[in-house]
């Protein structure tokens, strides 16, 4: 009888290895071949709980709670530059750290606001393309009225970390794009230092502004998609 | 020669059958010889001598540069600068298929090379501001690059609409962009075909003069025994933008000019008015003959003799000189003018001889020995007047002179033969009243008597004339000659009129690209030239800075400019679905105050009211060629540094030869159709570079030429008729009095072309030593009438011959000025002029100046055989 046993329980052990195995293979290479998509679930994930807390903690708390996020799955400096547009190279070493902190502000803080709570939204990420100008993974919001939104990221590779370079809202509005024209006529007007002080100042706003206060449950969100 | 002279005319009339018979034959077998061989040339290439310097540098350029030899060029304007670039391409496309009626087609700024790094052509600031344009149309660009297509166009729409509403776009914004899509979808509404520029909306700003104008330069088969060598290849042209639907419905239109389409309008322009007006001189013909002659037998004789003789010299023509070119194809309306004036003179002299002595033969004899000499003299004469055009370098002139010269004499013959011998077998009935003016009588009188008034008047307006003479003004400028009616011609001005097409430029062919950069920067400094093109200036400054800004703008669309998937197209349902969504967010939109969007929302609930069966209208209007223009787009952001090497091949050849010769292309300041503004410019650029050639150039050379042409033409003339009437007349005063009111004529014509403001031209010149040909004839009848003792000039029959000789040759010379071609209608006029002056200074001022006869007359004169009075 202690034979039987032992007969069944190294059977039980094998196959758990050979699973193991199985599972630690295909995990490794699936590892490697979702990493960008793997990016974008994280931030979701971390989107999500902030959403869900969203009223309790109020827009600082919420702020706190995906800027971590933010510097860890998004290419900063990359789209940093690309808002400034041509005068970056113009640029000292001191005015792009100065630039690129006013823009993550700017970046969290609108994240911030515009997710302030949770009434049933679905995030999903549908899959990725490889293109000649790099990895876009696509996914979508399913709003609580089940509307779904596409948006989809441009994914760049940072020392092996895969970040987000661009954002293509229903696929194809690049939020990159149009930040800049948005920032264009004050970068002309009034240089760099200008575009911080504007930075500043919206981030300033969007963190006072009454649509972020704590409380108000039970109002459903005005808009539930980020439109920059 | 008198001798002669009478002996033929006795000659035909005994064997007047046996004559008639063998001109008829004759003529019948030459004109059919004629029209078997009749060719002719019009390559008016071959009008002026080669060898000449000038036509040397051009030769050497057109050498050089083969490709740019005989162009047809084709203009094509559209209203959108995509309708102008789709167009083209498709219609160039199409002609290069038609190997047999094009050498080579090309546009010369639509090849790759352009669309991706035409954008390195603006200025730094330009470039900036497209990529800045492009950036901040991204959503529109993003949207329909991943659904070119109706729903795309919706959806991008109401994406503006939404952002719009909630504040982050600026309503004024887009209110260009609603209006253009109101406007078409109106319009497809009403049916009709009026495209959005989807370039005009992307980058945002008006399109500029050279885009909605594009060109495609073809080298047509060319066909030069035709008339219109170029006819067949135009049509073409015609054709393919019809069947390509680039018509003016579309608000496309197709144009074509160029060097061979302007010579074939010429053509068809004379060709035009010609059946009316040769109907119109040959009917005026006859009624000058029959109003001279008051018989239909005789005037059926005359135009016989007419007639065979135009045969006879064509023949002559075809046989000996070969093929016609575009001037002595002329020939024909000199010798019906001149012609007939011999057949004139004779049958007036016979009428006048018949009154006298009613007996046929009698009055024939008479005639003969009477006017037997002076026409002998007048047709010598005018004949060495044409053949003195021969040795010119005018070569299209020259073959005339021979053809006319030659004509003159078979005329002549013909009318001392043919004529006699129609006359005896046609049997003209007698004349019962005198030949002549009898109420002339009175100014015969008056003109001997004050004599010395006349005279002096006379003598009066010449030295007015000739102070006027110096401010004669020749138009060198042969396009003012031209029909400005027709297409070619027309749009030619058109592009003339902007300094950056006209084609009047000045080229240069430098030994080297070095020296043509060296001499194109000189050639800039002059006040006269707007700028000096060479290779190098399809070389872009600035590169580094520009393509970095357009390599930064491509990194932000790169991936939604080319997506990875497009969308399918949409069933009409999708369509009309985006349609609503965009109908109700405009609504919106236009309840902030935007009559822009409010229009549209309008536009777009019609659309909607009236279903799926206007959708292909309105994509027609709205969602064309959306995927051209992106195409557009991502190439001019892939832009590559350009160098010299770089350059297409093609475009290198147009400007590079094998060899390494240069060609510098300068362009004149001001209205090219000026003519001073030429001439300066043209002087100004050959003071630095000698040998440049080019239109400028060139016309003012052919203008130079000719002109020297035709003075020494008209000295030789004037010499040759000297000594021959010196030979004939044998007195210098009588030789004189035949060249005095020739030279007065002369005057007065040059005074009109100045106080009239006709200047002279290519065309008309040739009216001058015309002038001394015809009018020495006129004179010569009077002085010879003189000396043989015979005053009562105005009232005999010669001056009745003479007034109407002259009507006849001015009836000829005016059914030119009734031509639509302005050059002929020129020439038309300053020959009947310059003839109303020759016929007042024979009428009245060689009578004042014979004076009364001379009783007395030295027996040594030709006419001294007739010694009788009339």
């Amino acid at each position: 009888m202690s034979d039987r046993r032992l007969g069944r329980a190294a059977r039980r052990l094998a196959t758990a290895l050979v699973g193991l195995a199985a599972v630690a293979a295909s995990s490794a290479s699936s590892l490697a071949a979702a990493a960008p998509q793997e990016t974008i679930r994280n931030f979701y994930s971390v989107l999500l709980g902030a959403m869900k807390n969203g009223p309790t903690i109020g827009v600082r708390g919420r702020y706190d709670q995906i800027a971590p996020a933010i510097e860890q799955n998004f290419d900063l400096s990359y789209m940093t530059q690309q808002t400034v547009g041509f005068a970056w190279r113009t640029l000292s070493d001191e005015q792009k750290k100065q630039v690129w902190v006013a823009f993550t502000h700017y970046l969290t803080a609108t994240y911030a606001v515009r997710f302030h709570s949770y009434s049933g939204e679905k995030f999903e990420v549908t899959g990725q393309q490889n293109t000649p100008y790099g990895t876009i993974v696509e996914s979508r919001i399913v709003k609580s009225n089940g509307e779904p939104v596409t948006i989809n990221y441009l994914m760049r590779q940072n020392s092996g970390e895969w970040q987000v370079g661009d954002i293509y809202l229903t696929g194809a509005i690049s939020q990159l794009a149009t930040l800049r024209s948005q920032f264009m006529s004050v970068v002309e007007r009034e240089g760099v230092p200008g575009l911080i002080t504007l930075l500043n100042n919206k981030t300033q706003a969007m963190m006072a502004s009454p649509a972020s206060l704590v409380g108000r449950p039970g109002r459903p969100p005005a808009h539930a998609t980020p439109t920059f | 020669m008198l001798a002669l002279i009478v002996g033929l005319v006795e000659f035909s009339r005994r064997n007047a059958a046996l004559v008639t018979a063998l001109a008829l034959l004759l003529a019948l077998f030459g004109g059919y010889y004629a029209a078997k061989h009749f060719s002719i040339d019009t390559d008016v290439d071959k009008l002026i001598s080669p060898d000449l310097p000038w036509r040397k540098q051009q030769k050497a350029l057109d050498q050089a540069f083969p490709q740019n030899d005989d162009l047809l060029l084709v203009v094509v304007d559209a209203k959108t600068p995509d309708q102008a670039a789709d167009g083209t391409a498709a219609l160039a496309d199409k002609l290069a298929a038609e190997k047999a009626l094009f050498k080579s087609v090309r546009r010369p700024d639509e090849s790759d090379f352009f669309r991706k790094n035409g954008i390195l052509f603006l200025s730094k600031e330009e470039v900036q501001s497209f990529a800045d344009q492009m950036v901040a149309a991204q959503p529109l660009i993003g949207t329909l690059a991943a659904d070119p297509t109706l729903r795309g166009v919706f959806n991008a729409l109401d994406l503006l609409a939404q952002g719009v509403i909630q504040g982050s776009i600026e309503p004024k914004k887009i209110d260009s962009a609603l209006t253009t899509v109101a406007q078409a979808t109106n319009a497809a509404l009403a049916g009709k075909h009026d495209p959005v520029s989807w370039q005009t909306m992307m980058t945002g700003r008006k399109p500029k003069a050279l885009e909605l104008r594009r060109f495609i330069l073809t080298q047509p088969v060319l066909d030069y025994k035709d008339v219109q060598p170029g006819k067949r290849a135009e049509d073409a042209v015609h054709e393919a933008a019809r069947q390509l639907g680039l018509t003016p419905e579309n608000g496309i239109t197709v144009r074509v000019t160029g060097s061979v389409a302007i010579s074939d309008a010429e053509f068809s322009t004379l060709a035009h008015g010609a059946g009316f007006s040769t109907g119109l001189s040959v009917g005026l013909l006859c009624l000058w003959v029959t109003l001279a002659l008051r018989s239909l037998r005789l005037l059926i004789a005359i135009l016989t003799t007419l007639i065979v003789g135009l045969v006879a010299c064509g023949t002559f023509a075809v046989a000996v000189v070969g093929p016609f070119n575009p001037i002595s194809i002329a020939f024909a309306v000199l010798f019906v003018g001149i012609a007939v004036d011999f057949g004139i003179q004779f049958s007036v002299r016979y009428r006048d001889e018949r009154f006298r002595v009613d007996d046929f033969v009698q009055a024939l004899r008479s005639t003969a020995s009477g006017i037997g000499g002076p026409l002998g003299v007048a047709a010598l004469a005018t004949s060495v007047g044409f053949f003195s055009f021969v040795p010119t370098n005018y070569t299209g002139v020259s073959d005339l002179g021979k053809i006319a010269g030659v004509g003159m004499l078979l005329a002549l013959a013909l009318n001392l033969t043919l004529l006699p011998a129609l006359l005896t077998i046609l049997r003209p009935k007698g004349e019962r009243r005198r030949v002549g003016f009898a109420r002339a009588a009175p100014l015969d009188r008056f003109l001997v008597v004050h004599r010395r008034s006349v005279l002096a008047f006379t003598a009066v307006v010449a030295l007015g004339c000739l102070a006027l003479v110096p401010q004669v003004n020749f138009d060198f400028n042969p396009l003012h000659l031209e029909n400005p009616h027709e297409e070619a011609v027309s749009t030619l001005f058109d592009l003339m009129s902007d300094p950056t097409t006209t084609p009047y430029t000045i080229k240069v062919l430098a030994p080297s690209v070095p020296k043509a950069a060296e001499l194109a920067a000189r050639l800039e400094k002059l006040p006269e030239v707007s700028r000096a093109m060479t290779a190098e200036s399809y070389v872009p400054t600035d590169q580094q800075d520009k393509i970095a800004i357009l390599q930064d703008a491509a990194q932000l669309l790169g991936p939604t400019l080319t997506p990875a998937e497009v969308k399918p197209p949409p069933t009409p349902e999708e369509a009309l679905a985006a349609i609503a969504t965009c109908a109700a967010d405009m609504k919106k939109v236009a309840a902030h105050g935007s009559q822009p969007a409010a229009a549209l929302a309008q536009a777009l609930n019609d659309v909607l009211a009236r279903g799926t069966a206007v959708l292909p209208a309105l994509a027609a209007n709205v969602a064309s060629d959306i995927e051209n223009r992106l195409d557009d787009l991502r190439l001019s952001l892939q832009a590559q540094p350009v160098t010299l090497d770089s350059l297409p091949a093609a475009l290198k050849r147009d400007w590079i030869t094998p060899d390494g010769r240069a060609r510098i292309e300068v362009f004149p300041k001001g209205d090219a159709r000026n003519n001073d503004v030429l001439r300066r410019f043209a002087a100004a650029v050959r003071k630095i570079v000698p040998d440049a050639t080019g239109s400028p150039v060139t016309i003012q050379e052919s203008a130079y030429t000719v002109t020297q042409a035709f003075t020494l033409a008209g000295f030789l003339a004037l010499a040759a008729i000297s000594v021959l009437l010196a030979v004939v007349l044998r007195r210098l005063w009588e030789v004189l009095l035949v060249l005095i009111p020739l030279m007065m004529a002369g005057l007065l014509t040059l005074a009109t072309s100045v106080l009239g403001n006709m200047p002279l031209n290519f065309a008309n010149i040739i009216a001058l030593p015309l002038l001394l040909g015809v009018g020495v004839a006129f004179d010569i009848y009077f002085v010879m009438r003189w000396r043989a003792g015979q005053g009562d000039l105005l009232e005999s029959s010669t001056a009745r011959a003479i007034l109407f000789s002259a009507l006849t040759t001015g009836t000829a010379f005016g059914s030119l000025a009734l031509s639509s071609h302005p050059g002929t209608a020129e020439m038309g006029k300053l020959l009947m002029l310059s003839l109303f002056y020759t016929l007042v200074c024979t009428f009245f001022v060689l009578p004042a100046l014979l004076g009364p006869v001379e009783q007395e007359q030295p027996a040594a004169t030709v006419n001294s055989a007739v010694g009788r009075r009339s």
